[in-house]
């Protein structure tokens, strides 16, 4: 545990996560103005990965739950890891919201005074909840009890909670792009990527010497590559419906501005990934299943932009000169730089490095717990 | 019993010439910050300020001010998190905001983009404030929009944006009384609202 907390690897990570914190800090000092989020496009790069790792999350908790109550003997080595993971990752989920938020220091008001009817009321539920399941589910594993009944609670769990959060976008009457459609685009992503993860970090943290035998390994990028496939037709739907309706969506994931996003998660995290895996002899390669799952992730992280994104490119109301921006640029630079007809966004510096730093953490946490809880296994 | 209230805001069309009185004496009423309007004038259907609809020699302009459409089904208030947007008895759509933090579901929801909210911290180019003192101060992480000048229509008064309007194009009243002005223009017909297929029902309504 000692050589774990002073490897070169931790000490990197932690040195990001206090960088990123620092960044925060700026952010609550100075205003969400700080990111390139503006009054047209109201949600961005955290939201994104609230997204990402809420799907990580849920994916990699059906796994674990799913070994546990089909029974399958060969893979219980990947249980514990991926227990692990979706812990961690429903944690950073819940960070990512709160690093979003304009009055982070009024969220209190979210349990005093909730609106019951609200989305975002389900998903904090619904995370509360995924982080208790977790916990118990891990303690079950660490201590070699029964965790037949945990899993359970943590399928079904685990499946809501990406729907909640796909009906945070679904449920907006507002935004055509965003509809019904997004809850089973989201929990074919949650499960692929959810997969890749475990797979990566398996396969990939050689200090956590995790023993995955050749059939295994068979078997997980044989699942990996048709999770895949199954997502890349889901997604199809959603845009060829489109295409033929003539929908906003179409023109802007195929040839506009959220193609770069939209071509990177088809082409890079979804074919190529597919193709890779379709040869047996590369399913039995371990540092090529790696490269595909690093794929798939960076492609699910792509696809979780550009949905968000999809939903605020296109204003309702076609009339100029627009929405008013509320941004810096927009309060020093006069009109030029207030009004907006149409969504554009990148994200900022600081944004970056705080995202960076969450993805560290993120290491982190998965590092530092996982040697804690092998230790008492 | 309480008697119902039902407030809003009409707009006839042809009398609107685009001069903006409404979104600026909104923005100095209730001490609106730069970069951002509560209440916009736009025109309809073109790229441009001032622009034109179709083709010359057959051309149309129609000027359409924005703000909060007070809907009946507001879906900010479905969404949002904290109760902090709420709908009053007067039949207003209100932001608490004390209880707002800043997650910006209501934002998203907002069929209209009539919400905007403070990424900075409030500047103002005068240096000051500005407006009526009773209009409660907003700062950063808050999101604010119109609210139908609480501050005066509580009073009795109407909202400013009606008040200075030099063309009378904004009709304000009790939708809930069938004798005010309001009613008996709605009954006229030629009435529209904005995007009626999202179901918010908008209490806001535009002759012509």
């Amino acid at each position: 545990m000692d050589k774990t907390m002073k490897s070169p690897l931790v000490i990197a990570l932690a040195v990001i996560a206090v960088i990123g914190a620092g960044t925060w800090v700026f952010q609550l000092m100075n205003g969400l103005g700080v990111t390139g989020m503006d009054n047209v496009v109201s949600w961005g790069l955290y939201l994104a990965c609230f997204l990402f790792f809420g799907g990580l999350a849920s994916g990699s908790l059906a796994l674990a739950a799913s070994i546990e109550l089909f029974d399958l003997k060969e893979w219980k080595p990947i249980e514990l890891p991926a227990v692990v993971c979706a812990l961690v990752c429903i944690c950073c989920a819940g960070l990512c919201v709160m690093l979003d938020l304009g009055g982070v220091s009024r969220v209190w008001r979210m349990i005093v005074g909730l609106n019951i009817e609200s989305p975002l009321a389900w998903d904090m539920l619904v995370i509360v909840a995924s982080i208790i399941v977790d916990i118990v589910f891990l303690r079950a594993l660490a201590v070699g009890k029964n965790a037949r009944t945990i899993a359970c609670i943590a399928l079904p769990l685990a499946i809501l909670c990406v729907a909640v959060e796909s009906w945070v976008f679904g449920m907006q009457v507002a935004k055509e792009a965003w509809g019904a459609m997004l809850a089973p685009v989201f929990v074919a992503s949650s499960l692929d990527s959810g997969l890749a993860l475990v797979l990566l970090v398996c396969l990939g943290l050689k200090s956590q010497a995790i023993e995955i035998g050749a059939g295994l390994l068979s078997k997980l990028s044989r699942l990996l590559m048709v999770l895949v496939a199954v997502d890349f037709f889901l997604i199809f739907c959603e845009v060829a419906t489109a295409a033929y309706t003539g929908e906003a969506l179409a023109e802007l994931v195929l040839t506009g501005s959220l193609a770069p996003l939209f071509w990177v998660n088809v082409l890079v995290g979804l074919v190529l990934p597919f193709v890779i895996l379709a040869m047996g002899e590369n399913r039995q390669n371990p540092a090529i299943v790696c490269a595909a799952s690093a794929l798939v992730l960076v492609g699910v992280l792509c696809k979780r932009c550009w949905v968000l994104l999809s939903g605020f490119m296109v204003p309702n109301i076609a009339a100029a000169p627009g929405v008013t921006l509320g941004t810096a640029a927009a309060q020093t630079g006069g009109a030029v730089n207030a009004w907006a007809l149409a969504g554009a966004y990148l994200p900022t510096l600081p944004e970056i490095v705080i995202v960076v730093a969450v993805f560290a953490l993120a290491a982190l946490a998965y590092i530092v717990v996982y040697s804690k809880v092998a230790n008492k296994a | 019993m309480r008697k119902m209230t039902k407030l809003a805001i009409a707009v006839d069309l042809h009398r609107c010439i685009g001069c903006n009185t409404c979104a600026l004496a909104c923005k100095m009423q209730n001490n609106v910050p730069d970069g951002m309007l509560w209440n916009r004038v736009l025109t309809e259907n073109c790229s441009l300020y001032d622009g034109a609809e179709g083709t010359y020699p057959n051309l149309t302009r129609t000027y359409l001010p924005l703000n909060c459409q007070h809907c009946e089904n507001p879906a900010c208030m479905k969404v949002c998190p904290t109760g902090a947007t709420y709908k009053d008895e007067m039949g207003r759509v209100e932001i608490d905001y004390d209880k707002c933090i800043g997650c910006r579901m209501c934002m998203a929801a907002c069929p209209y983009n009539a919400r905007v909210f403070n990424w900075n911290e409030p500047a103002r180019s005068t240096g000051f404030a500005y407006g009526d003192a009773r209009v409660p101060e907003r700062g950063k992480g808050i999101m604010e929009k119109c609210t139908l000048c609480k501050e005066r229509t509580d009073n009795g008064e109407e909202p400013m944006c009606v008040r200075c309007c030099p063309a009378d194009a904004r009709i304000f009243g009790d939708l809930d009384n069938p004798d005010s002005e309001i009613s008996k223009l709605r009954r006229e017909g030629n009435v529209r609202v904005l995007l009626e297929e999202m179901g918010t029902k908008p209490q806001m309504f535009y002759v012509g």
